[in-house]
């Protein structure tokens, strides 16, 4: 489904059903999921329709910039770098493609969605939560529900650390579509408590393509991409 | 030469029938032209604070935030303003220092005279900046008045309330009263209570509610719901339940709606589980097993 469309399409799915139809100038845009259904008209001539993953945290109302991944804690000793494998769920943008700009038409996710604290109330912030798998080679997915998130975690600190949480800022994320939906993202450990997490801008197969990101789309200006410091704890 | 000088002249040339000689008055001789000046000059100042406004917002907009942003933009404005009106007035009306002066001290009567409760507003107005215990957009409760925090300004601060009226705080009564600001925390806590009937199965209503909780996505992970057995009434057994939910979430439409139907939906989820919320009752037992007898015919 994902990709781009420069005339009309429709994509069924048992969960979902997608479509632009219409003549040039009066197209009709319709979406059902998760039984609620969406219609919009295009009545101005449209470029091209792309639909990608975007950041997966703006559904159900964009209360959290970050997301969160729980999974089954991981000890590391010091000294060490890993990498694992972990699910994250999938929020795939209908945008409107014209002469490089892009307006975002449609949000959706067939994934569950839940939110959570990282932190204490009056200092933490809410995340998007979910919960994976520790996986040590690339998991299968429904690239409509799931992604995957290549982790590359080291342990710069002096003692054995366990890990069960990631939490990734939005602003940071660089997704890749394909056979499967993919982010790569890197923890620095430095004690038990701190953590930096970032993302690379790095395909987990060579055949994906990258995604229009919500950031980029909105134009929104970014005065430092240098990772989220996990000062909440990673256990 | 001075700004006002270029100008001077150009009025001048362009309009010499302005540069008439006035006759002298207590405030020193002023022409028509100058006069003309000292007001295009305010003008220019008026204008260049507003483009300095603009620029700044522009620049820090997105590293500020947005009533500390306004504050500098309104200093920026405030402070270009006064310098033109500091170079056109001495300038302008040359011998007239004393008018600059009686201006100034004017203001200053007035602002003393009118109202000491301006001065406090405006020092509190600082302080809120500085303080900064409510925000734009933040949910708050000063005083009686509770309602969305729409401009902090610097002598008052605005708030819409929930049924959409404009309410004007004076800024020393923000600084002098308890101020509840329900979104300072990312998230708040609920507590609700339901009494289930002493024959149900405890733990299992305990399962059932955990279990409801999970599938609502505000209801926040972390912390995790508690369900738990706080008392043992007359009638029934009490179940507390503490749920944390995201405080931005709490006043949207959702939130509200959320908040009317969650006993709702707690009381359908445990009657269809078979658990029957209580109502108040007695045993009444008797130690005559004759009245007991008498009871049971409907003699008593």
């Amino acid at each position: 489904m994902y990709g781009t469309y420069n005339e009309n399409f429709s994509y069924e799915d048992p969960d979902l059903t997608l479509s632009i139809s219409g003549p040039a100038g009066n197209r009709h845009y319709t979406r059902e999921c998760s039984g609620k259904s969406v219609r919009k008209n295009l009545v101005s001539d449209i470029g091209s329709i792309i639909i990608n993953p975007v950041e997966p945290v703006n559904l159900p109302d964009g209360l959290a910039n970050h997301l969160e991944i729980s999974f089954d804690p991981v000890v590391i000793r010091p000294g060490d770098e890993q990498v694992i494998y972990l699910k994250f769920p999938v929020e795939t943008a209908v945008f409107l493609e014209s002469g490089g700009n892009y307006d975002v038409l449609d949000i959706f996710s067939l994934a569950t969605t839940k939110y959570s604290l990282y932190g204490q109330p009056e200092t933490g912030c809410i995340t998007k939560w979910y919960r994976s798998g520790v996986y040590t080679a690339l998991p299968e997915t429904d690239p409509l529900r799931e992604g995957v998130i290549e982790l590359r975690f080291g342990n710069s600190g002096s003692g054995w650390v366990e890990v069960s949480r990631a939490v990734f800022q939005n602003i940071d994320m660089h997704l890749y579509y394909g056979d499967i939906v993919s982010m790569t993202a890197v923890m620095e450990i430095w004690n038990p408590k701190l953590a930096r997490t970032s993302f690379l801008h790095r395909p987990l197969i060579t055949t994906l393509t990258p995604s229009v990101e919500l950031y980029t789309a909105r134009k929104i200006p970014i005065v430092q991409r240098s990772g989220y410091i996990m000062e909440q704890g990673i256990s | 030469m001075t700004p006002v000088d270029i100008l001077t002249g150009i009025v001048n040339r362009t309009m010499p029938e302005l540069n008439f000689e006035p006759e002298p008055d207590f405030i020193g001789r002023i022409s028509i032209a100058e006069v003309l000046i000292f007001f295009i000059i305010l003008a220019v100042a008026f204008i260049l604070g507003k483009i300095v406004a603009i620029y700044l917002k522009k620049r820090y907009s997105h590293q500020m935030k947005k009533e500390r942003l306004n504050l500098l933009t309104l200093l920026a404005r405030v402070a270009i303003f006064l310098i033109g009106f500091f170079i056109a007035a001495p300038a302008v009306f040359e011998t007239s220092m004393f008018f600059v002066g009686l201006i100034i001290a004017g203001i200053i009567v007035a602002i003393a005279f009118s109202s000491a409760k301006i001065l406090t507003d405006f020092v509190a107005g600082i302080a809120l900046f500085y303080d900064h215990p409510i925000r734009i957009g933040d949910f708050v409760e000063i005083g009686t008045r509770s309602g969305t925090v729409e401009e902090i300004r610097l002598l008052s601060t605005v708030l819409r309330t929930d049924n959409g009226v404009y309410v004007r705080v004076p800024n020393d009564e923000i600084y002098t009263t308890d101020v509840y600001n329900y979104y300072a925390n990312a998230a708040r806590r609920y507590d609700y209570d339901v009494g289930i009937r002493y024959e149900d199965d405890v733990e299992k209503a305990v399962e059932i509610l955990e279990k409801l909780f999970d599938g609502y996505t505000h209801i926040l992970k972390n912390p995790p719901p508690e369900v738990f057995v706080s008392s043992f009434d007359s009638s029934s057994v009490q179940i507390k339940f503490r749920l944390w939910l995201p405080s931005t979430w709490i006043n949207t439409i959702d939130g509200a709606s959320f908040k009317t139907s969650i006993l709702q939906e707690v009381k359908k989820t445990l009657e269809t589980n078979g658990i029957q919320i209580a109502f108040p009752q007695q045993v009444v037992w008797f130690g005559d097993e004759t009245l007991r007898q008498g009871f049971d015919r409907g003699h008593l």
